[in-house]
């Protein structure tokens, strides 16, 4: 057992990070993950009921099980413009997890239900950085945390030995906490929470033309979270506590959008499999982000543009069977970032990102495999600004982003 | 088992080194040389604000911070007089006289209609210390100087071609260096530390008496001093006065510094003039009968509920009063008559606290032709003088807002940011507020790197 933690650590050091753009998490399988999270043309048993529910049909065994956690240590960085300050995020560890299972109950039909967390980030800016400048975007944004919870009924039907379908219903529940400085005194700020659920479906085919080709397609539909009289809470000096009452309620939306992925995957040889893919993230659905107050509405409330962009996400990936206890991988993607370049809000710093990632699976016996992986996004440097109602910059410098995912899992099949 | 820490420090390590870095700044003072910079103006490059002159108001001052972004371009030590008397002291002039007064902070205090937060003198017992007041302004800290913030408030234009000005503002006569042989002005002053770079922004005091005092003789002017024969409105010496300064700083044959220029905005859009609004009087349905009984032989004068214009005295017309209009302006000082006293209702505000049409008209021709001469002076030395159009900032703020790292400043009275709880002076934000459009304009016009005051670093005003 030695000779694993040691290959582990190995791994993960030599490997690490898997967020997408925007607050899109793919961190749905360990597997898949370490393949360049690619997912919808191969079938890995259970965890097929994120990737695309139609590759649950194409699962070995009758039962299947899988479950896994991820750790993402994402490190942001911002120079403002023109100063030469350096301020860094200081996030706390966000951990995305998955739970599926599966299993064949006869007549070419496979039931499943997974639990898992697609969406989520956590943004949080240092106090001061270390010349001791407060963090200068903090009446823009100081911590903000959004996470959504899936849950999901899936059923899949074999139409035939080449071709699969499957869907799903999805519940989905969702919290964001967001923390601003106000402009009063040091005191001074607003805090947000408000928690909501929604219904949503995710629905995939595969095809496998040969027994060596397999192609995918899935969708999965936009989610709108509707958050209705979250708790908006103010800490004002009193003289301001006329305009702004200390309890207030708030209602906003945050749009979780519909992405349609297509991949393609070929057996090499017996040990080697390829695979590519496609996603398309809908991301122009977020255009503003409105927030609306019950009480002083007319101080308040407040709309912010967002105008983001679909995005196109290309991935490849491949597999390499060492014997039948221990499977390596290795994976790239390219996902460049759906924010508008001149609405970049440091509450959501998504740069274009190429991303690298390993990952292996070791099976002590046949039904058990324990799976690696490592996820490493490089957002890569580039200058943003923030626009103003009068359409004039109003925050703007360079970002770079860092991140580091490792994740562990394991999968039963029999 | 050891194996296992050493692989968790091993990857500790690990995730720590991969932090980003960004290094996209390299300061560089392009063609200027900020090694002996200069401050010349009035109370607004002197740091005064809130109703004062006081010390962490003088480190708050515009130049101050400017100062502090050249530390790392080749900036030299900045020397500031610093007034040290607990809570500063400022002169208000009133109805019953002119007083030293400590700083203004927000305050609650009782009012007509019960408890509210305005601005007050930190001390209320400032009027029994008059003449300690008055001889701490007076006591000279010019043993210190030469300085390099040359803001003396009060200061206008042609002040600084009168020889011996020292002895007729006491702001300026605590630091001045004394008598030079052959030239006696406030411009030996300036040169006396042989200046690289230079501020310049001069022109809202003189026509800031003339608003002050409602356009008339006899207002509520916060005069400093009076000086000889001293017009409060419109001196022609204006283009005179600001092409002697410029020219002995910035003449490429003679001095040869550079600097910048800041041009006169429209004083009348700070909070002083906009705390009462012209329409601000609110009644009700009964309250507006009862006044349109009271004005019954007044005619053009009938009230509604809901918001009505303020009644002011004009002698121009034949009752010798009338509605005051949109674009008229009264002052803050009468803030508490209007509302406890019947000022504007039951009887007309009197005219040396309004500023009507004419008088409105006067100062923004001034302003405007103050602003094209300045424009004339600038392009005699285009390489050495960068132009900060503040006049346009302003109006922006006034108008829409200017937007700075999730700050809005607005020309609102204490919470617009903008402004010191006088409604006239800056609050530490503005002043950091300004500091980055000099700066701004400075690396642009001396193709420089100095880098930017972060605005968020200062406080807006000081909340209870």
């Amino acid at each position: 057992m030695k000779r694993i933690y040691l290959s582990a650590f190995v791994m993960i050091v030599f490997s690490f990070c898997a967020l997408a753009g925007g607050y899109q998490v793919k961190l749905q399988g360990q597997k898949q993950t370490g393949m360049g999270l690619i997912g919808t043309p191969l079938s890995f048993g259970a965890s097929s009921i994120f990737y695309n529910p139609g590759g649950l049909s194409f699962m070995d065994s009758k039962f299947s099980v899988s479950a896994g956690v991820n750790g993402i240590f994402a490190n942001v960085a911002f120079e403002k413009e023109g100063t030469g300050n350096l301020f860094r995020t200081d996030n706390p560890l966000s951990t995305p997890f998955y739970i599926y299972g599966a299993a064949n109950i006869g007549s070419n039909i496979t039931v499943g239900l997974g639990v898992y967390t697609p969406y989520g980030s956590t943004t949080q800016w240092e106090e001061e950085n270390e010349d001791g400048i407060p963090w200068a975007g903090r009446y823009i944004i100081h911590k903000i945390s959004f996470s959504a919870l899936f849950i999901q009924p899936t059923i899949a039907y074999k139409i035939s030995d080449k071709l699969s379908l499957g869907a799903g219903f999805i519940y989905a529940t969702g919290n964001v906490d967001l923390e601003r400085s106000l402009n009063y005194n040091e005191h001074s700020m607003m805090k947000l929470e408000g928690s909501t659920s929604n219904i949503g479906f995710n629905a995939g085919l595969m095809y496998r033309p040969t027994t060596k080709i397999s192609v995918g397609v899935n969708y999965r539909s936009k989610i709108d979270m509707k958050m209705e009289d979250g708790d908006a809470d103010f800490t004002v000096p009193e003289l301001v506590g006329t305009q702004i009452p200390e309890k207030n309620t708030f209602d906003a939306t945050l749009p979780l959008p519909a992405n349609l992925d297509i991949g393609i995957s070929f057996q090499v040889t017996k040990q080697l499999l390829v695979a590519a893919e496609v996603d398309w993230v809908q991301w122009s659905t977020y255009e503003t982000l409105d927030f609306t107050f019950q009480e002083s509405g007319d101080v308040l409330n407040s709309s912010i543009t967002k105008n983001y962009n679909d995005s196109w996400i290309t991935r490849i990936g491949a597999q390499y069977e060492l014997s039948e206890k221990l499977a390596l991988r290795l994976g790239a993607y390219y996902d460049p970032s759906p924010v508008n370049d001149d609405y970049f809000n440091p509450e959501t710093v998504s740069l274009n990102t190429i991303a690298w990632t390993a990952g292996l699976s070791y099976s002590p016996v046949e039904y058990l495999s324990i799976d690696l992986s490592y996820d490493q996004l490089n957002g890569l440097k580039s200058d943003k600004q923030l626009l103003d109602e009068n359409g004039e910059n109003q925050f703007s410098g360079t970002y770079k982003v860092i991140t580091h995912i490792p994740g562990i899992g394991v999968s039963l099949n029999f | 088992m050891k194996y296992k820490y050493l692989s968790y420090i091993f990857i500790l390590a690990l995730i720590s080194a991969c932090q980003p870095e960004i290094d996209e700044f390299t300061p560089d003072q392009g063609t200027a040389d900020f090694s002996r910079f200069i401050a010349v103006g009035n109370s607004l490059t002197a740091g005064y604000t809130d109703g004062a002159l006081y010390e962490q108001g003088q480190k708050y001052s515009f130049p101050n911070l400017m100062a502090t972004q050249f530390g790392p371009v080749g900036g030299g030590e900045f020397k500031q007089p610093l007034l040290s008397y607990p809570d500063g002291i400022g002169l208000q002039t009133t109805p019953m006289g002119t007083f030293y007064i400590p700083r203004l902070t927000l305050q609650k205090i009782p009012t007509c209609t019960g408890e509210a937060y305005r601005p007050a003198p930190t001390d209320p017992s400032y009027i029994n210390k008059q003449q300690e007041m008055a001889a701490a302004l007076m006591t000279p800290v010019s043993s210190q100087g030469p300085f390099n913030n040359i803001g003396v408030p009060g200061l206008k234009s042609f002040h600084m071609l009168i020889p011996g000005y020292d002895t007729l503002n006491p702001y300026y006569f605590r630091f001045a260096s004394g008598p030079v042989p052959g030239d006696d002005t406030l411009i030996a002053e300036i040169r006396r530390i042989d200046p690289t770079f230079f501020s310049v922004w001069i022109g809202n005091n003189d026509l800031l008496d003339y608003a002050l005092a409602g356009g008339e003789e006899g207002g509520p002017a916060h005069k400093i001093t009076t000086v000889g024969p001293d017009p409060v409105f419109g001196h022609p010496g204006y283009a005179e006065s600001m092409n002697t300064v410029l020219t002995s700083l910035a003449d490429p044959l003679a001095h040869n510094a550079k600097g910048i220029l800041i041009n006169v905005p429209d004083i009348l859009m700070s909070p002083y003039f906009n705390t009462i609004p012209y329409n601000g009087l609110i009644l009700r349905r009964g309250q507006a009968d009862t006044l349109n009984m009271a004005y019954a032989q007044v005619p053009n004068i009938n009230f509604d509920a809901g918001p009505n214009p303020f009644v002011i005295e004009d002698p121009g017309v034949q009752t010798g009063m009338r509605f005051i209009e949109e674009g008229e302006h009264i002052l803050a000082i009468v803030l508490d008559s209007v509302e406890c006293k019947g000022y504007g209702s039951a009887k007309p505000i009197p005219g040396k606290y309004v500023l009507t049409h004419q008088e409105v008209s006067n100062i923004h021709g001034t302003i405007n032709e103050y602003n094209s001469e300045l424009q004339d002076i600038i392009t005699k030395f285009p390489a050495n003088v960068a132009y900060l159009d503040f006049h346009a900032l302003l109006k922006q703020a006034h108008e829409t807002g200017i937007y700075a790292d999730g700050i809005e400043f607005t020309t609102e009275g204490i919470t617009g940011n903008l402004f010191g709880l006088d409604g006239l002076h800056l609050s530490p934000q503005g002043n950091a507020l300004v500091a980055y459009y000099c700066i701004e304009a400075i690396n642009a016009n001396f193709d420089a790197q100095v880098p930017q005051v972060t605005i968020t670093s200062f406080p807006s005003i000081v909340y209870p």
